[in-house]
C-alpha cells in the first residue's frame, strides 16, 4: 500500500519549477530518500487525482560546511531527492 | 467605449460608460505585467515570478485595482470628456468589473448650468460718506477716556453713571422670580452685583438700574418693574415684579485728566493730534465698511441679475458650512444645544437659502473670472499664505510645507484668490455713488 504523506514530502516553489510546469505539464517535488518512481507515481495519482506519464528522479547531494559554532566541526547542509513528475496532457496540478 | 448621458433634471444627469470586454481585458493584461515585476514571492527573484502565481497570490488586490482602473478610465471617456461642466459626483455605480465582460459604470452627476454671464461692469453700488465728523470723534474720545476712568468710592448718594454695589431680589406677589427664571438669574435674586446707576444700555432689569439713582451706601428700596409684553425670557413677559434692592457701596467714576502723560500713553502730542488720530481711525472703518457693503451690492446685483437652477449636491454641502458656521459662532457666545434642537427646521431653512445664493455667487463669478481670463499669480498666493498664518498664528513656512502635502487645500486656496480677484476687478468697474445717512443709522454700526 502506498502512503502518500510519507513519500510525497514538499511541493517545489522555485523559478525551475515554475518553468517547467508552465511550459512541460511538469511538476516538482522533493520526495522521501527511500521512494522510488513508480511510488511517487502512484502516490501523485492519487493525492490529484491525476494521470502520470513519466518521473525523473534525482538526488541533490548535501554540501559539507563547517560549522562554526561548533568549533569547526563540519557537518551537512541541504540535500534531498527531488522528483520531476510528467502529467498527461491536460492533467493539471494546482496548488499555492 | 461607449457613452450614454441621460438627464435627470437640469442640473443632474447620469452617465453611462460602458467599456467593452477587450478592453477591460487589456487592462487586467497591463495590470498583471505590472504586479508581476514587483511581486516579492520566496523562491523567486522579483519580476521572475510567473503570471499564474501572482494572479492566485493577489487575486483581491488585483480585482480592487482593475475596478479601480476601469473607473478612471471610464471616467476619463465619460466625465472628463463630457461637453458640459460637471460640477461633483453625485453616485457612482460600477457594477461587476471583470476580465472577459462588458462593464457598465454609471455617474450620477450635478452639472454647472448654463447660463448667460450678466453685464458686469459698471454695477451700480452706494457708500455712505468715510468723513469722521466731530461728534463721532468726540464720542471716541469720551469712550478712551472712560476706558481710563477710574472708580472711587464716594459718600454720597448715587448718580446717574455712578457704580452701585448692591444686591436685589425680584417678587411677583409671594413668588420668587429667581424660581420662574432659574436660567437668568439676572432678572431674579442677585447678592452682590456692581450697577450702573441709570445706565441706558444695562442688560438687566431696568427698574432696578433706574432706582439706584439717589441712593446711598446702605440704603434700601422697593421698586416695580413692569416687563413688555414681547419680554425675553417668555416667563416674564407682561408681569409685573416687585424688586427690593440693597445698596452697598457705591463709586463715583472719576474721568482722568487730559495731561501729557495721558497723551504720551497714547503716542500723541497733543489733543489735536489724538483728534486727528481718531478721525483716521474711524475714516480707515468706514471705509472698510463701504469695501464690504460695495461687494454685497455686487453680489445682490448679479443674483438678482441673472437665473439658473444651482446643483443641489453643491447647495447641501454649502449649507453644511453655512450651519456650521453659525453654530459655532452661536456656540461661542453660550447658546446651549438645545436651543439650535429647537429652532433647526427654520435654521437650516435660512442656511439653504443662503447657502443657495453663495453658490450662486460663486458660479457666476467663476464665469467672470473665466471671461476675464483672471489668473492666479505667486505673489497672490504668498500673500494668502501670510494672511491665514497670521490669523492661525502660525509660522508661515510651516503652513507652506503643509499645504504642499494637500493639493485640496491648495485648489480650495486658488478658487478663493480667483473669487476675491474678480470681486475687486468688479469693485473696481462699479460705478460709485455717495449717499448720507442720517446720523442715527450710522452710530448704530459704527
Amino acid at each position: 500500500m502506498i502512503i502518500a504523506d510519507k513519500i510525497l514530502l514538499e511541493y517545489r516553489v522555485t523559478e525551475k519549477a515554475a518553468l517547467l510546469s508552465a511550459n512541460f505539464n511538469q511538476y516538482t517535488f522533493e520526495v522521501a530518500p527511500s521512494a522510488n518512481r513508480i511510488e511517487v507515481a502512484r502516490a501523485v495519482a492519487k493525492v490529484f487525482n491525476v494521470e502520470v506519464t513519466n518521473v525523473n528522479i534525482l538526488n541533490k547531494k548535501p554540501k559539507v560546511k563547517n560549522d562554526r559554532s561548533r568549533r569547526g566541526k563540519s557537518g551537512t547542509k541541504g540535500g534531498h531527492k527531488k522528483a520531476i513528475v510528467t502529467l498527461k496532457e491536460g492533467d493539471k496540478i494546482e496548488l499555492v | 467605449m461607449k457613452t450614454d448621458v441621460q438627464e435627470i433634471n437640469a442640473t443632474r444627469k447620469t452617465i453611462a460608460v460602458t467599456v467593452t470586454s477587450e478592453e477591460v481585458a487589456a487592462q487586467e493584461a497591463k495590470l498583471i505585467k505590472d504586479y508581476q515585476r514587483q511581486a516579492k514571492i520566496p523562491g523567486f527573484r522579483p519580476g521572475k515570478a510567473p503570471e499564474s502565481m501572482v494572479r492566485t497570490r493577489f487575486a483581491k488586490d488585483l480585482k480592487q485595482e482593475l475596478k479601480q482602473r476601469v473607473i478612471s478610465q471610464a471616467h476619463q471617456s465619460g466625465v472628463a470628456g463630457a461637453d458640459f461642466e460637471v460640477f461633483t459626483i453625485v453616485e457612482l455605480d460600477e457594477g461587476e468589473i471583470a476580465a472577459g465582460q462588458d462593464a457598465v459604470v454609471t455617474f450620477t452627476v450635478d452639472v454647472i448650468p448654463e447660463f448667460e454671464v450678466p453685464a458686469y461692469e459698471g454695477l451700480k453700488v452706494t457708500n455712505t460718506p468715510t468723513e469722521a465728523t466731530e461728534e463721532e470723534v468726540t464720542k471716541m474720545l469720551d469712550q478712551i477716556l472712560s476706558q481710563r476712568a477710574e472708580f472711587n468710592v464716594a459718600e454720597k448718594a448715587a448718580e446717574k453713571g455712578d457704580y452701585v454695589q448692591c444686591g436685589y431680589e425680584g417678587k411677583i406677589g409671594d413668588e420668587l422670580v429667581a424660581d420662574l427664571v432659574p436660567d437668568s438669574p439676572m432678572f431674579g435674586t442677585q447678592k452682590v452685583t456692581w450697577e450702573e446707576a441709570g445706565s441706558e444700555d444695562a442688560p438687566g432689569v431696568r427698574a432696578v438700574v433706574d432706582g439706584l439713582i439717589g441712593m446711598k451706601a446702605g440704603d434700601t428700596k422697593e421698586v416695580t418693574m413692569e416687563f413688555p409684553e414681547d419680554f425675553q425670557p417668555e416667563a416674564l413677559a407682561g408681569k409685573t415684579a416687585v424688586y427690593s434692592i440693597e445698596a452697598k457701596e457705591v463709586r463715583e467714576k472719576v474721568m482722568p485728566e487730559m495731561d501729557q502723560a495721558f497723551f504720551d500713553s497714547l503716542q500723541v502730542a497733543d489733543e489735536a493730534e489724538l483728534r486727528t488720530k481718531i478721525a483716521e481711525n474711524i475714516e480707515n472703518q468706514k471705509k472698510q465698511q463701504n469695501a464690504t457693503s460695495e461687494r454685497q451690492q455686487i453680489t445682490e446685483e448679479l443674483l438678482k441679475a441673472v437665473d439658473f437652477p444651482v446643483p443641489e449636491s453643491g447647495v447641501e454641502g454649502e449649507t453644511e458650512a453655512v450651519l456650521r458656521d453659525f453654530m459655532q459662532r452661536n456656540m461661542q457666545q453660550g447658546v446651549s444645544a438645545e436651543e439650535f434642537e429647537k429652532h433647526k427646521d427654520s435654521l437650516h431653512e435660512g442656511a439653504r437659502k443662503a447657502a443657495h445664493d453663495r453658490l450662486k455667487s460663486r458660479l457666476i463669478l467663476t464665469k467672470i473670472a473665466e471671461k476675464e481670463k483672471i489668473k492666479v499669480e505667486n505673489e497672490d498666493f504668498s500673500r494668502m499664505i501670510m494672511m491665514e498664518a497670521q490669523q492661525s498664528g502660525q509660522n508661515p513656512e510651516k503652513l507652506v510645507k503643509e499645504l504642499q502635502k494637500d493639493q485640496n487645500r491648495i485648489n480650495q486656496m486658488r478658487r478663493d484668490i480667483i473669487l476675491g480677484k474678480t470681486m475687486d476687478l468688479l469693485a473696481e468697474k462699479a460705478e460709485r455713488e455717495v449717499v448720507a445717512v442720517p446720523v442715527g443709522a450710522d452710530a448704530a454700526d459704527a
